[in-house]
């Protein structure tokens, strides 16, 4: 048996082998130590023990003997190695010989006492083999197999370590006691993983289906203000986005590809076992203790209706006995933004649009004298009266500890964010507490409690056109124009100039005279009774609560150059989630077979209210939001009310017979309030089958393999794709006007509602998980393909009907992949390098939709196009873009279309497929270098082979609105003398289209970060207080490698949970790149 | 927990309203009665743009930015195919919610008959209303009625049997309508028969035109609103007019709510003119010089003075803009009210139909022409005044006094989206945009194509087919 360093970080007292009567026959020369103990292993049953780093110090073994005593054995074994043995009971550990006493004068030594004691796990079981230790000391023993240990004659302070595979290390003070009961909480961060599963847990080696987990260090590595943001190329399979750059902005994240057309497409986030509705943005990213992502269908089915998607399963970091440990993160970071892009100049801006003049036919818009005069004086540089560097904070401190009986864990958090646009931020506080007691052996309770404030103030990246937002003013703002007038007030732009636009705004008035604050207040917090009346069965009843209240504040100045009259608006939200779950477990083992059997029931509901007020016309922007009252033009306040509530019944079977052959059985029954009549209920079944290779005796012996497992699975999971009511027949409510007297109005809406049912995904799944040389090698790849069913459609109706659309259980989509995950330890030692990578590959089809009839993602306008991007059809990639295609110009210069069903007109016939938003596949590779106490992580991820739709570029075509626009076009637009150029002639009536001009290559290759860590070397200065000190210091985003022309590739503008409108960037807040600096240490 | 709790937990309780248990009582049929006006005061429709867009087709304005394609007069660009897609989805919503009542007003069971008459002659008024902007400027379209509104599939039909559906609507109308609207804004009898009259116009039917618009004028319910300068006209078109006289049938709108108000003026305005407090897109403009219609307009005309104001931006010094529906104390939109069919409109109807049915101009026929005229000099429309009176002499033929009667007709409805529709009816359209702007208007400008969101959705519809001339 092999344990790793986590186990044996100590010496061990030696206790003499001799007297054991096994007799051992050996005959090797210049034999590997791990040869020669296997060979011992088999003859004896005795099981060594020893660190990696033996096995780089040991020496070859040459050993004859025939029939000789273990101790014999081991003598010769050892006769030449600067390691001694030991044996505790049926262990052989080996360790280090003991160094010469150092020189240092010895303190007083106080009187010795004896000390026994009880080690037990998290249930209450007793743990035999566990090692406890006197730390700084020689004496250690191991626990029997009623979990007991007595060591003699020790100092009455000392401090004991108690260790075990797979468990956390605890340490204890004695302070005088003789007597001491400790429980060992599991170590999910150690080899030999436990998974945490849906409504359970597993050893990874148990494991049937695909579940990916994140690590912990990989959650904190560098601030993000969403900790799904740094699942980004941690994990196979797991697509993250971010719609934009804006500080608390909202991302995207598919797993296994989009499912679903009209439903979310967003994971189910599970935390400590409550189904989380929405983004988990209220967790600090410290207070992670694991991240496990369930993939498969016959891991996912247990989630049933809810889990499509796949589930991401989030337990927080909770309390264990022992000493109270004190854990401290702090890093601060500077961001900036990822670049600037190229605009004209001044200059440039006059003599591009007196160009446009010249081929429009009308006067020149500026004199020679003054484009002489704009070359001499600066230009107006937009982009940096907008956006700034900025700082970011994280600060997190965690106490926790624990006794026999009681557990706890406090914690409390602070995320500060600035955006890099100014007077943007986010900023998040959490406190947060665990506590577990132990009422006696039967029953247990447990709590945890997360408060949340979110608080923000926005830019909005509003996505309109030509200046009107603050974005596209801040692209599209002449040079030319100062931002103030001399008297100090703003610059009116859109009376500017003759030819400009007409809606474009100075963009400082949309950041120095609008605020758009959000703040948001949650409770997320659950309870449970665990219930064990016998040894093998455990029953879990719980309850959660998830609150949130939130409230944004909206107010624009009174501002002439926008003629705002001060208009404020406010809305609220309330939101309530209950959950009860009711769950029992029994778990036996007989002989080679062990069986796991899991059922529950569980009802959770979903309550939000709305309210929100309005009114515009102030007299004073001091009253901002404070009184919709004195408004002169009081909005009407609108309220709503939603409900959804969700019945379940859920049961797994877990069989493995002698660890080699494993198999899980599913299933749940969902009933969902939100479909018709009828159609409310269905049932998710799964089954998976496991095979571990390396368990047969034929795998068992070999060198190479250390580890092998097959895997397949099949399951169904659903998608509740629908709003509540949306099945009902529903009026809304409105208002006219007779008179001057508001009257209601009551009518439909323009969704005829249909009967509906779930969307179902049938998933296969068939995996490896495989281990080389001693596992310094590992590997995981599976294979899966998906099929999603019962498809909601939005189906357009003839807008004649009056209603524009209705929806149907007709579609069908299939993604299948392919993901390799593979970690190596390719150092151990004195410099240990660990590197990992993981590729996923997703392709992704349409398959069939109702009618056969397309469907367009949303119509973007720009100004001067107004057209949809995605296409939804049949046969083809999911939200393919779709338009013209340019074959070149026409010899005055304006852009050619390819006519592609010849009948003599550029219609919208003419569209075909010019790119894909879906990546051929995604990457992450990490590597952590370790020297000393040095540590050099580097993390980078990327896309490769999707395309972006550039959307920024559409004024590229819009020419006649004074809009500024890029060097690159200036420089290389079309003139009779430059007839090959990249954008067409300089022209106001110049005619655009949705065209492959916009699209882009949006692959990247992001060194996502780099840090280097020192580690203090603390434990040398026996400081006592102090754990482990670390400064760090490390780089996000540092280094992109792209094709992409705009701020940056990875950005979704429309992206959201249920968006078929992707891979499109159009204005968005830009993303950043920073520098932090740091300090972790424990105490 | 038992199965029927279960059943219980998952039943829904939306806190709003089903269609099933609605429109019983009158107040219900009349919250359903008033969602019908809502599309039809939409901003994508005669909130504004439809307006905007009529009126860039005017021979008085040229469009600006996107709206300059369309004083080319050669069809339209994607963007405005668009615009017009979207003024069909709200006429056709409109007349969805004008069906849904026509189909629950007789299943009403805590109204009274006759009250059940008059709430549906409203919405039969409303749907006629719809079909008529949709059949202008369409022809022929889907016809969707109580009978087959949840059928996917109906087929385009012809322009004539738009019309026999509008005239048969509108005939219902007149006869169970009140005498007075249910409120202000609502259709009166009188509303009805001003509407039908314009129908017959365009049908050609000039006796029953005429019939009806005499009826109306014979009703004594409307006169016109004096005027003595040029800001009286603020009593026709001003922000805090709530009724006058002079109103037929208006689509109201409310400055003081967000969201009621009207939109249209912003197209109009340039930015802090002083007008228009939430700026202007000044999207139609025209030129007081090198446009003939106003240089050859009568500056002593009140009307002249009262829509145009000097504007510059590039474009020359003669360039002026529209301030007819001027509300300098609007916060997001404006209070004034869409006009669209006034006594004005009616009297001039009224002339045109005892010319054509009389096969030349009638005295009284001139006199009502007259009364529009005067007022707009100030003088008491009631009261000849050979000062500024057309004396019928200079205008004997039938062709000269309809060109009067268009010219009068395009400085009384200037700015208010009925100028081109009124030249495509006299089938003058080309003649006088050519006239005035120099340009051949292109035979598919007059119609618009029918929205892609139809045909691609309708297998009634075949666009190879049925699809307008030119698209």
């Amino acid at each position: 048996m092999k344990l790793t360093a986590a186990l044996l970080v100590c010496t061990i007292l030696q206790v003499n082998a001799r007297g054991f009567a096994q007799k051992v026959s050996l005959s090797e020369r210049n034999a590997s130590p791990e040869k020669v103990f296997n060979l011992i292993e088999k003859q004896t049953g005795y099981k060594f023990v020893y660190t990696e780093t033996f096995l780089q110090k040991a020496n070859p073994i040459t050993v004859h003997l025939q029939n000789a005593p273990l101790d014999q054995v081991l003598t010769v074994c050892f006769s030449n190695q600067v390691y001694t043995w030991s044996v505790l009971n049926k262990w052989i550990v080996v360790k280090e010989k003991p160094q010469p006493p150092p020189v240092a004068t010895p303190e007083p030594p106080l009187p010795p006492v004896d000390v026994k004691g009880v080690i037990r796990d998290e249930k209450g079981n007793a743990i035999q083999g566990a090692t406890v230790m006197v730390k700084g000391g020689s004496q250690s023993t191991a626990t029997t197999l009623d979990g007991s240990f007595v060591l003699k004659g020790i100092s009455k302070d000392a401090v004991l370590v108690i260790s075990f595979t797979g468990y956390r290390t605890e340490e204890v003070s004695l302070h005088g006691r003789s007597e001491i009961s400790l429980s060992l909480s599991i170590n999910p961060r150690s080899l030999n993983e436990i998974v945490v599963i849906g409504y359970g847990m597993v050893r990874k080696r148990d494991l049937t289906g695909s579940v990916s987990q994140v690590k912990p260090a990989e959650v904190t590595s560098y601030p993000t203000n969403n900790i799904v943001n740094a699942l980004q190329g941690r994990a196979t399979g797991v697509v993250v986005q971010q719609n934009n750059g804006a500080p608390g902005g909202s991302i995207s994240v598919r797993i296994r590809g989009t499912n679903s057309i009209l439903g979310g497409n967003e994971p189910l986030y599970v935390i400590d076992g409550f189904p989380y509705s929405g983004n988990p943005v209220f967790l600090q990213n410290g207070d992670i203790e694991s991240i496990e992502i369930l993939k498969d269908a016959s891991s996912i089915a247990i989630y049933g209706s809810r889990g499509a998607n796949g589930v991401i399963i989030i337990t927080t970091r909770s309390g264990r006995s022992g000493k109270t440990l004190v854990d401290l993160e702090t890093g601060y970071s500077v961001q900036s933004p990822m670049k600037y892009i190229k605009l004209m100049s001044g200059q440039q801006y006059a003599q591009f649009y007196n160009e446009q003049a010249t081929n429009d036919g009308v006067a020149p818009y500026f004199t020679q004298q003054q484009i002489d005069s704009f070359s001499k004086g600066p230009s107006t540089d937009w982009q940096r009266l907008v956006m700034h560097s900025a700082p970011m904070l994280t600060i997190h401190l965690t106490v926790s500890g624990g006794n026999d009986k009681t557990r706890f864990s406090l914690s409390a958090g602070v995320f500060r964010q600035d955006g890099i646009i100014r007077n943007s931020d986010y900023n998040r506080y959490t406190l947060r507490g665990t506590l577990s007691h132990d009422i006696s052996k039967v029953f247990n309770v447990s709590y945890n409690m997360y408060l949340t404030r979110l608080d923000s103030r926005h830019q909005n990246s509003g996505s309109s056109n030509r200046g009107a937002d603050l974005i596209s003013g801040m692209l599209m703002a002449p040079p030319t124009l100062t931002p103030y007038l001399p008297d100090g007030s703003l610059r009116r732009l859109n009376t500017a100039y003759s030819f400009i636009s007409n809606v474009i705004v100075n963009p400082l008035v949309n950041l120095y005279r609008v605020s758009d604050n959000g703040r948001s207040d949650q409770v997320f917090s659950n309870a449970a009774l665990t219930i064990r009346p016998i040894k093998d069965l455990s029953i879990r009843i719980s309850g959660g609560i998830q609150n949130e209240n939130s409230r944004s504040d909206y107010y624009a100045n009174i501002e002439p150059t926008t003629n705002s009259p001060g208009s404020a608006s406010i809305g609220t939200a309330q939101t309530t989630s209950l959950l009860n779950e009711n769950v029992v477990t029994y778990s036996k083992s007989f002989g080679d077979h062990r069986l796991s059997v899991t059922g529950g029931f569980t009802y959770q509901d979903y309550v939000t209210t709305t309210l929100n007020g309005s009114g515009t016309g102030f007299l004073s922007d001091v009253i901002q939001t404070g009184g919709l009252s004195s408004a002169a033009t009081p909005g009407i306040p609108g309220s709503s009310y939603q409900k959804w509530a969700l019945l379940s019944w859920l049961g797994r079977i877990n069989y493995s017979y002698a660890d080699k052959y494993l198999a899980t059985v599913s299933y749940r029954r969902d009933g969902s309030s939100r479909y018709s009549q009828g159609d409310k209920w269905s049932n998710f079944p799964s089954a998976a089958l496991a095979w571990h290779m390396s368990s047969e005796p034929w795998l068992k012996s070999s060198n190479v393999v250390s580890d092998l497992k097959m895997r397949v699975s099949y399951g169904a999971t659903g998608s509740t794709a629908v709003n509540p009511y949306q099945t009902l027949n529903q009026l809304s409510s409105g208002y006219t006007i007779f008179g001057d007297a508001l009257n209601t109005t009551y009518a439909p809406s323009t969704v005829l509602p249909g009967r509906l049912k779930w969307e179902t995904t049938d998933e296969w799944d068939a995996g490896v998980d495989a281990g080389f040389l001693n596992n310094r090698l590992r590997l995981t790849a599976d294979v899966y393909v998906k099929k999603t069913k019962n498809l909601l459609n939005r189906v357009t109706l003839p807008s004649s009907m009056g209603y524009l659309t209705t929806y149907q259980n007709v579609g069908e989509v299939q993604n299948k992949g392919l993901e390799i995950g593979v970690e190596s330890d390719i150092f151990k030692g004195p410099v240990k390098w660990t590197v990992a990578g993981n590729i996923s590959f997703n392709r992704n089809k349409v398959v069939k939709l109702y009618q056969h009839q397309d469907i367009y993602g949303g119509t973007i306008y720009t100004g001067s196009l107004s057209d949809f991007v995605n296409l939804l059809r049949e046969g083809q990639p999911f939200g393919v873009f779709y338009g013209y295609k340019e074959i070149g110009y026409t010899s005055k210069g304006d852009i050619q279309y390819e006519d592609r069903n010849k009948d003599g007109k550029i219609t919208a016939d003419d569209k075909t497929y010019i790119g894909n938003p879906n990546p051929r596949f995604t990457y992450g590779l990490s590597s952590v270098l370790g020297y000393k106490g040095f540590e050099l992580t580097v993390f980078i991820q990327g896309t490769q082979g999707n395309d972006t739709y550039d959307l920024n570029m559409a004024s590229s075509l819009d020419l006649g609105m004074g809009l500024n626009l890029t060097q690159d076009q200036f420089n290389h637009h079309w003139t009779p003398a430059n007839t090959n150029a990249k954008y067409p002639r300089v022209s106001r009536s110049l005619s655009g289209n949705i065209s492959n001009r916009f699209v882009e290559d949006g692959s990247y290759l992001r060194c996502r970060n780099i840090q280097l860590a020192y580690n203090l070397p603390v434990s040398s200065w026996r400081l006592g207080w102090c754990r482990s000190l670390q400064l760090y210091a490390s780089g996000q985003n540092l280094i992109t490698l792209t094709k992409y022309s705009w701020y940056d590739p990875d950005i979704n503008t429309y992206g959201g949970s249920s968006s078929y409108m992707q891979g499109i960037d159009y204005y968005t807040y830009p993303t950043y790149k920073s520098m932090t600096f740091g300090i972790r240490c424990g105490f | 927990m038992g199965v029927a709790s279960c059943k219980k937990t998952l039943e829904e309780h939306p806190e709003s309203i089903a269609a099933e248990n609605f429109y019983k009582k009158p107040a219900e049929v009349e919250a359903g009665l008033n969602a019908i006006y809502t599309p039809l005061r939409d901003g994508g429709g005669l909130g504004a743009l439809y307006q905007t867009q009529l009126e860039c087709y005017a021979d008085y304005f040229y469009g600006r930015g996107s709206h300059a394609v369309l004083n080319a007069y050669q069809g339209l660009d994607n963007t405005n195919i668009s615009r017009v897609s979207g003024m069909w989805n709200l006429f056709y919503l409109s007349i969805r919610n004008a069906n849904i009542m026509v189909q629950k007003i007789p299943l009403a069971s805590s109204v009274a008959d006759a009250d059940k008459a008059r709430y549906l002659a409203e919405a039969k008024f409303l749907r006629a209303l719809n079909y008529f902007y949709l059949v202008r400027n369409w022809a022929g379209v889907p016809l969707r009625t109580e009978t087959n509104m949840d059928s996917i599939n109906v087929k385009r039909s012809a322009a004539a049997d738009v019309y026999a559906l509008i005239v048969s609507d509108l005939q219902f109308a007149e006869s169970n309508l009140p005498d007075a609207g249910r409120l202000v804004g609502a259709p009166s009898k009188w509303a009805a028969k001003t509407v039908l009259s314009e129908v017959y116009l365009w049908l050609g039917r000039n006796g029953d035109a005429d019939a009806e618009a005499k009826a109306v004028v014979g009703s004594g319910k409307f006169s016109l609103v004096k005027v003595g300068a040029v800001s009286d006209l603020d009593k026709l078109y001003g922000p805090d007019v709530v009724s006058s006289t002079e109103e037929i049938f208006y689509l109201k709108f409310s400055r003081t709510t967000p969201g009621q108000g009207w939109q249209y003026p912003i197209y109009a305005f340039y930015p802090n003119s002083g007008y228009y407090p939430p700026g202007g897109y000044y999207t139609f403009y025209s030129d007081s010089v090198k446009n003939k219609v106003l240089l050859n307009w009568d500056r002593r005309d009140l009307r002249y003075t009262y829509n145009w104001y000097s504007q510059t931006f590039g474009l020359g010094a003669t360039t002026v803009l529209n301030r007819k529906f001027v509300d300098r104390q609007a916060v997001t939109a404006a209070g004034n009210d869409y006009p669209m069919y006034r006594y004005a409109d009616l009297l001039l109807f009224y002339a045109e139909a005892e010319c054509r049915a009389n096969n030349g101009p009638t005295a009284d026929g001139m006199e009502k022409l007259n009364m529009v005229h005067r007022r707009a000099y100030g003088k008491d429309p009631g009261v000849a005044d050979p000062t500024v009176d057309f004396a019928l002499a200079d205008y004997s033929s039938s062709d000269a006094f309809l060109d009067l009667v268009q010219r009068e007709r395009g400085y009384e409805d200037c700015s208010e989206g009925k100028r081109w529709l009124d030249l495509k009816r006299m089938g003058i359209v080309k003649q006088v945009i050519q006239n005035i702007k120099g340009i051949t208007v292109a035979d598919k400008h007059l119609l618009w194509p029918i929205p892609t969101t139809e045909y691609n959705y309708n297998k009634a519809i075949d666009p190879a087919k049925d699809q307008n001339p030119g698209y």
